[in-house]
């Protein structure tokens, strides 16, 4: 009873400390709206700007005669870049002169250029033999602003895919000329005839041919048929909710210090109250502080961001893990630390290489390979691994062993804090 | 002027002698450039992307497929189970998964359209990658496929005998062969000086270097919340120093601090990981001193505003991790929307980024730097001026 006395003591000068409010509470929601906003709007797509292209021509230019011009390959290229269908992922003008198309890259007007070479039409429609080799080939080139790789990864793709087909058209053409050649057929005007009419051909069904497609989804749970897709602004808010916890549970952890040097914790261990007490007090108070601040930030995320949080009974155990864990490692940083400040700015130091290696800042950009196992070497990092678990919809059987893990983190840091200050008050 | 020096050398002493000081300003720096140079760089400048594939319909065409992918030097394919994939994907320990469903064989031999899951965490860069790479190869065999089929009726057209499975195969082979020795490719070529694109160290090394200026500032900004509490400040003013000197001094101080600070990441970065900084050595040292400045004003508006040492270290890394974040310092800009890269070039931290990037990859020189610094002064002086303002030193 002593002990809750004394929690709710610490919890409520906790929560009357507008400092500590804005970095338990504020801080996390102001980054996780942020950084979902930078995702996509609301959080829930992934979009980015129309990327400004300049386009030149000098395969048409090569040509006075307007018809002729429009029957160019440069000219499919330069209908595709320009078709309204792509106005929200390119804004392309066109450049009269190759030197122009550079200037606006080099003056950052531009994050790429495309630059269409003279005779790509000829070399397209060669029919000579397949064996050439790529050094004889027209360079198509992509000319990008060295700071931007998103952008011109879009143009590259776009221009890639349209040369693709007129590759398969005349892929078509050769084929058809060599398959009947091979079948006795060796008139020129015949195998001329017949390669047009391939490529026509491929080039009508290339618009209708869906073939193999690819379908992108997120990756599903053991045992589901639905895959859910959680958004992004929940998926930051949870990194951000447990880097922020730890500086959540380090502010009543420091009150120990605080209390030890204004002498106030001396003279409550002159009372009757057992020592023991009196630090269970303040452990209770450091886990319901974090406990508190996690359901406030679940419960924001949920009504402000739409985040959806999974399962109840999983997304119980992990709140109550984390604030577990959170408490833990607050109280370890302080242990060992002799002053107030000392303990903030070690445990400050320590958060942040956690939260680093962790994954909290990233989250699930880019992480891949040695970094999934650095991660496990860190309670957080087990942590976001059981929260990303229930929110692409996994539930018990995706959170046990994270679960597990943290709490054998929780477990060494208690007992660890536990002797700190069991040798200090001793 | 002396005393300003004075005030200045006690905080570079002080912050010698504070082993604390130490982790903020190089140790972690140190650590988080290395961290995120791997991360970023990650897949894509150490190889491939790892990408699983479960093949759960072991056709010819399925194992063509898995080999054409094998191909890609983008990619490094992991043969695995269906479930195997989701697991790896969603641990992230692959940049993203692709099935191949049953009857996927059947279909591509009917002309018959298939779908392939490709499994991936939509946020993740890695992903983006690799689903170009897959997309090239599958788009390579839609190209063969369709050619050979189109080929194969027009010459069964001229013949006048309908195709039959070896001509389709005879014509796959051609147009396999043909789309191997292409009339034309596509190649990019970066702009600028180097020719050389933005790798992984120059974002994450730019990015520390705005984050970690951000961060240096809060063992003197607490320290001059404390020396306040403790009535230091006032015993100064008594001993004659103006509340102009007081400033002068912090500011002198955290100005020098956050510059050796950057140089060191500068030289990390130059000399261990080939970021260009020294290519505009003139441009590179007006940056770092506008950061500099722009970290100490912020550093001494905040010890200016928040009283006790816990709000200050409060208000420090909240308001940094949203300079450095919102900037670019974590992730660069390009991959957010529209509105969000405007937002973040209201902030200074977003400028300096610009600037750095410039020296780094476009060979921008003095002259280029001035219009972004202009904007990052117009924040300093803000900044300074609120300072200033409410600076009290009891």
């Amino acid at each position: 009873m002593r002990a809750l006395i004394i929690a709710w003591k610490d919890f409520r000068h906790t929560y009357r400390n507008i400092a500590a409010l804005a970095m338990m509470l504020v801080a996390p929601m102001l980054l996780a709206t942020a950084l979902g906003a930078a995702f996509g709007s609301g959080g829930d797509s992934f979009s980015v700007v129309a990327v400004k292209t300049v386009v030149v021509d000098l395969d048409a230019a090569a040509t006075a005669d307007p018809e002729a011009a429009s029957d160019r390959a440069g000219s499919h290229i330069v209908a595709t870049l320009t078709d309204p269908g792509l106005a929200d992922v390119l804004e392309v003008t066109v450049a009269a002169t190759e030197e122009e198309a550079r200037a606006a890259v080099d003056e950052d007007r531009a994050a790429a250029a495309v630059i269409i070479p003279a005779g790509l039409t000829e070399a397209l429609r060669q029919a000579g033999t397949p064996t050439t080799g790529s050094s004889d080939a027209k360079e198509i080139e992509i000319y990008k602003d060295p700071t931007a790789t998103v952008g011109p990864g879009i143009v590259t793709a776009v221009v890639g895919a349209v040369s693709q087909r007129l590759e398969g058209a005349r892929a078509a053409a050769l084929a058809a000329v060599q398959a009947a050649a091979g079948e006795g057929v060796i008139d020129g005007a015949t195998l001329g005839g017949l390669a047009a009419e391939a490529a026509e051909a491929y080039g009508a069904s290339a618009d209708a041919q869906t073939g193999v497609a690819l379908a992108a989804r997120a990756p599903s749970a053991a045992g589901q048929d639905e895959v859910a897709a959680p958004n992004v602004a929940s998926q930051v808010l949870v990194g951000m909710m447990i880097f922020f916890m730890l500086f959540g549970a380090s502010t009543p952890a420091r009150s120990i210090i605080d209390e030890h040097r204004q002498g106030t914790l001396f003279r409550l261990f002159t009372t009757p109250t057992p020592r023991s007490v009196i630090l269970g007090g303040k452990y209770i108070a450091v886990f319901l502080v974090v406990l508190a601040q996690s359901v406030i930030l679940l419960l924001a995320g949920w009504l402000l961001l739409g985040a959806r949080w999974g399962d109840p009974g999983p997304l119980v155990v992990l709140t109550l893990c984390g604030a577990l864990m959170a408490a833990s490692l607050g109280l370890l940083t302080v242990s060992f630390a002799k002053t107030p400040a000392q303990a903030g700015a070690v445990s400050s130091a320590i958060f942040v290489f956690l939260a680093l290696i962790g994954g909290n800042f990233v989250g699930s950009t880019n992480i891949g390979g040695a970094f999934a196992l650095v991660r496990r070497f860190t309670p957080n990092g087990w942590l976001l691994e059981g929260w990303d678990g229930l929110l692409y919809g996994g539930s018990w059987a995706e959170i046990a062993l994270p679960v597990g893990a943290c709490l054998a983190f929780t477990a060494v840091f208690f007992a660890l804090s536990t002797w700190f200050f069991s040798r200090r008050y001793a | 002027m002396r005393r300003v020096w004075y005030i200045a050398a006690k905080e570079l002493l002080q912050t010698r002698r504070d082993r604390l000081a130490a982790l903020f300003s190089v140790v972690l720096p140190v650590v988080f450039t290395v961290f995120l140079g791997l991360l970023f760089g990650g897949f894509g400048e150490t190889g491939a992307f790892p990408l699983a594939v479960a093949d759960t319909d072991g056709s010819p065409a399925a194992i063509e497929l898995v080999a054409q992918l094998q191909a890609e030097s983008l990619l490094d394919v992991r043969p695995m189970g269906q479930p195997e994939v989701e697991a790896a994907v969603q641990d992230q320990e692959v940049a993203a998964g692709l099935v191949i469903p049953e009857g996927y064989g059947a279909a591509v031999a009917a002309g018959q359209p298939v779908e392939l899951p490709f499994v991936r965490v939509e946020t993740s860069s890695g992903a983006q990658s690799a689903l170009q790479a897959v997309q090239a190869a599958i788009t390579r065999l839609n190209s063969e496929v369709l050619a050979a089929q189109v080929a194969a009726t027009a010459v069964g057209a001229s013949t006048g005998t309908p195709p039959d499975e070896e001509l389709l195969d005879s014509t796959r082979r051609l147009a396999a062969a043909a789309l191997d020795a292409p009339a034309a490719e596509v190649t990019v070529v970066a702009s600028g000086v180097t020719e050389k694109e933005l790798g992984g160290f120059d974002q994450a090394s730019t990015g520390s270097l705005v984050n970690w200026t951000l961060f240096g500032l809060l063992t003197v900004a607490t320290g001059l919340a404390w020396e306040r509490r403790q009535g230091l400040l006032r015993r100064m003013t008594a001993a004659g120093a103006g509340a102009a000197q007081i400033i002068g001094g912090k500011m002198l101080g955290m100005v020098i601090l956050t510059f050796l600070q950057q140089l060191l990441l500068v030289l990390l970065g130059q000399f261990a990981f080939g970021v260009d900084y020294f290519a505009s050595p003139a441009a590179l040292f007006l940056v770092m001193l506008s950061m500099s400045v722009l970290a100490s004003s912020l550093g001494l508006l905040i010890s200016s505003v928040f009283r006790s040492e816990q709000a200050v270290i409060g208000a420090t890394v909240i308001i940094a991790q949203l300079l450095a974040a919102l900037a670019g310092a974590w992730f660069p800009l390009e991959i957010t929307g529209a509105g969000f890269q405007r937002v973040a070039h209201i902030l200074p931290t977003a400028w300096v980024v610009d600037s750095l990037h410039g020296i780094i990859l476009k060979g921008w020189g003095v002259l280029d730097v001035l219009g972004p610094l202009g904007f990052v002064w117009l924040w300093i002086i803000v900044f300074f001026g609120l300072a200033v303002w409410r600076f009290r030193p009891a």
